[in-house]
């Protein structure tokens, strides 16, 4: 008989068979019940809301007389009167930006009256030709100039003559950011200062102008700005690098450091040409850089205790060390194993067990690229038991190759059972197998440093 | 949890209340729920049917609550009728609208030798008095693998055992049970 149909019959249990199938009912996860409680919430406040517009609606009363009194109550969608407020405002907010900027049309704040220079680009061509140098009354030529130049091409944003000073203020704030810097990028999955490419340079002028000079060859010229946000009473110092009306990016100030960082995840920065970061060659990425930030990430989880500890080992013997971290020392902790690939560190997904090995420790045989680990904990529910586990560590998975056990219940503790790949077998054909694994060139792996020492990885 | 002592937490603060009410009861309405919307619905079913109960008893909490002395008995009440709608709901949206027990004994008859007179409900009482016979942790094994559809590495974090034990138990544990219910006249 299949088992699912036998269960079957559970369904649509009465009130005792009820009782006895939620005693075994299984834990409900905290994450399944707050989820549960969320969308209970939800459900519940709609059906509040609907209750109370009932109410509402109940409000006009009528008698037998055929009196009636109350208030109709009319039902419009809700984001009607959101919509016409926002209407009203933008409405508002529209004329007085039109009258505003009507007025101050042709005028510079401050009753100016300059002409606004704009930004341009200026180009130069000269070649040959003759000048007049001087003219007869006549207007017959005494003598000429000949002059020669090469094509020049000049690109400059210009400062017009209705700078204001506030203008000039902003531009000498910028002034301490001029000069040359390096524009950094991580070179994996880890912060910049870890592994880094120089992709480029920035050039910062004290006239709010810079120019950005790609390796590939892209240069963009424009104007940069500099903003002070303040956070938590802290003040942070951002320069703001455009492209046209759009930021190409943004880079905050660390104090103290000639370093301005981009964005949020320490991926990308600038840093002053020939400091220290940017005169030393690019850090190239490798499997020590990146396992480190692995063991990094690890201590700041709930998962790390003081039990933890870590290991580097070639199992698959391709000149890359894997990483293992050792969950703990106990009899249920296990391995987790890291590869490196692509500049980044990979973990060994769940193919036969998320974590491999027990007291967290497991059996590595180099030779044959086997892991493996030996179970003998019978617990309170086996009167003796063993078992063992061998994989082959092929395509950065471990793959099941032989697993063996051999156990007896305490009601009939002479009474073995042998198991080969959870198959019931003979005692020998179990002995064959066992006796296979114990001759195995087992070494115990997992254990060899602490969190904290991470000196092999220098 | 009485109602007194509810309405003394609904009072203090209605959303601590709520977060206790799915704390205490959450894992009794999933059992309930599930045993109805087992064979129908899928685990997204089952969370939301299970939602719709705690949002009904959120309801009574707020305006009617005085009534009711025993909650256990009160969202047990909700969680069968919320179920029962749901499975109907799930049928008809399958256009699988059938009479459910009718439909599994006729599929138990075609898998079971069962004595004529034994009704599904002394069936189900002789299942589980089996199962119960086998002990724990082995009933509970079977339970939560074959009914609530848990693998064994979930049932082994539950047991704090192994998976390869669980595996091991399980296997053991059907085949006793097997035995003990031919024994009784149910087999194949």
């Amino acid at each position: 008989m299949r088992e699912k149909d036998l269960f079957d019959i559970l369904e649509n249990a009465e009130n005792d068979s009820m009782e006895r199938l939620i005693d075994k009912c299984p834990e409900i996860s905290d994450e399944e019940l707050d989820r549960i409680l969320a969308m209970s919430e939800k459900k519940f406040r709609k059906q509040m809301a609907q209750a109370e517009g009932t109410e509402r609606g109940s409000a006009i009363k009528m008698t037998k007389n055929d009196d009636v009194s109350g208030v109709e109550v009319a039902k419009r969608p809700a984001w009607l009167t959101p919509l016409a407020t926002a209407a009203s405002i933008v409405l508002i907010a529209g004329i007085a930006i039109g009258s505003t900027a009507m007025l101050n049309r042709n005028h510079k704040p401050g009753g100016g009256g300059g002409v606004v220079t704009p930004a341009v680009t200026v180009t130069t061509t000269s070649g040959t030709g003759t000048t007049p140098s001087s003219t007869g009354p006549k207007g017959s030529v005494t003598g000429t100039t000949t002059t020669t130049a090469n094509a020049s091409a000049v690109t400059s944003l210009v400062l017009g003559s209705g700078d204001t000073a506030e203008e000039t203020a902003e531009n000498a704030l910028l002034k301490p950011f001029a000069g040359t810097w390096v524009y950094q990028a991580s070179s994996g999955n880890y912060t910049v200062d870890q592994g880094a490419n120089n992709i480029g340079t920035v050039e910062i002028r004290g006239d709010g102008t810079y120019t950005y000079t790609e390796n590939s060859g892209n240069v963009t010229t424009d104007r940069v700005e500099r903003t002070v946000d303040e956070i938590a009473g802290t003040q942070l110092v951002t320069l703001v690098f455009y492209d046209g009306t759009a930021i190409k990016f943004a880079a905050t100030y660390n104090e103290g450091l000639d370093q301005l960082g981009i964005g949020n995840g320490g991926l990308e920065r600038l840093v002053r040409a020939g400091s220290a970061e940017a005169s030393a060659p690019s850090v190239t990425a490798s499997w020590k850089t990146a396992y480190k930030q692995v063991l990094t990430d690890f201590m700041n989880t709930s998962e790390y205790s003081s039990e933890s500890m870590w290991d580097v080992r070639d199992i698959d013997n391709d000149g890359v060390p894997e990483l293992l971290i050792s969950m703990g020392s106990d009899h249920n902790s296990g391995c987790r194993i890291y590869y490196y690939e692509n500049g980044s560190a990979k973990i060994v997904g769940q193919i036969v067990i998320f974590e491999l090995g027990r007291y967290g420790t497991f059996l590595l045989c180099n030779d044959e690229n086997l892991v493996g680990f030996a179970d003998d904990d019978e617990g309170e529910y086996f009167a003796d038991y063993y078992s063992a586990f061998i994989g082959e560590f092929r395509d950065n998975s471990v793959q099941q190759r032989k697993i063996m056990s051999k156990f007896s219940y305490p009601e009939d503790p002479q009474l073995y059972y042998y198991d080969v790949d959870n198959n019931y077998v003979s005692e020998e054909e179990y002995n064959a197998a066992a006796n296979n694994f114990n001759s195995k060139n087992w070494t115990e792996v997992g254990r060899q440093y602490t969190f904290g020492d991470f000196s092999p990885l220098s | 949890m009485t109602s007194r002592e509810l309405a003394e937490m609904m009072q203090r603060s209605p959303a601590d209340c709520h977060k206790a009410l799915v704390r205490e009861y959450g894992r009794y309405v999933y059992a309930i729920v599930f045993n109805r919307l087992r064979g129908c619905g899928t685990k997204e079913d089952i969370e939301e049917c299970v939602s719709d109960v705690f949002a009904d008893l959120f309801m009574k909490c707020q305006f009617d609550l005085s009534s009711e002395n025993d909650i256990k008995s009160l969202i047990g009440t909700i969680a069968q009728r919320k179920s029962i709608d749901r499975f109907r709901s799930l049928c008809a949206k399958s256009k699988h609208i059938t009479d459910t027990d009718d439909d599994d004994m006729t599929e138990l008859a075609s898998d079971f030798s069962v004595d004529e007179h034994v009704d599904r409900t002394e069936l189900r009482r002789v299942l589980l008095d089996k199962i119960d016979e086998l002990g724990e942790p082995d009933s509970t094994i079977l339970i939560q693998k074959f009914y609530y559809n848990k693998n064994s590495s979930e049932i082994a974090s539950y047991l704090s055992m192994t998976a390869v034990a669980v595996r091991q138990r399980c296997s053991r544990a059907m085949d006793k049970l097997r035995a003990k219910l031919v024994e009784v006249g149910i087999e194949r």
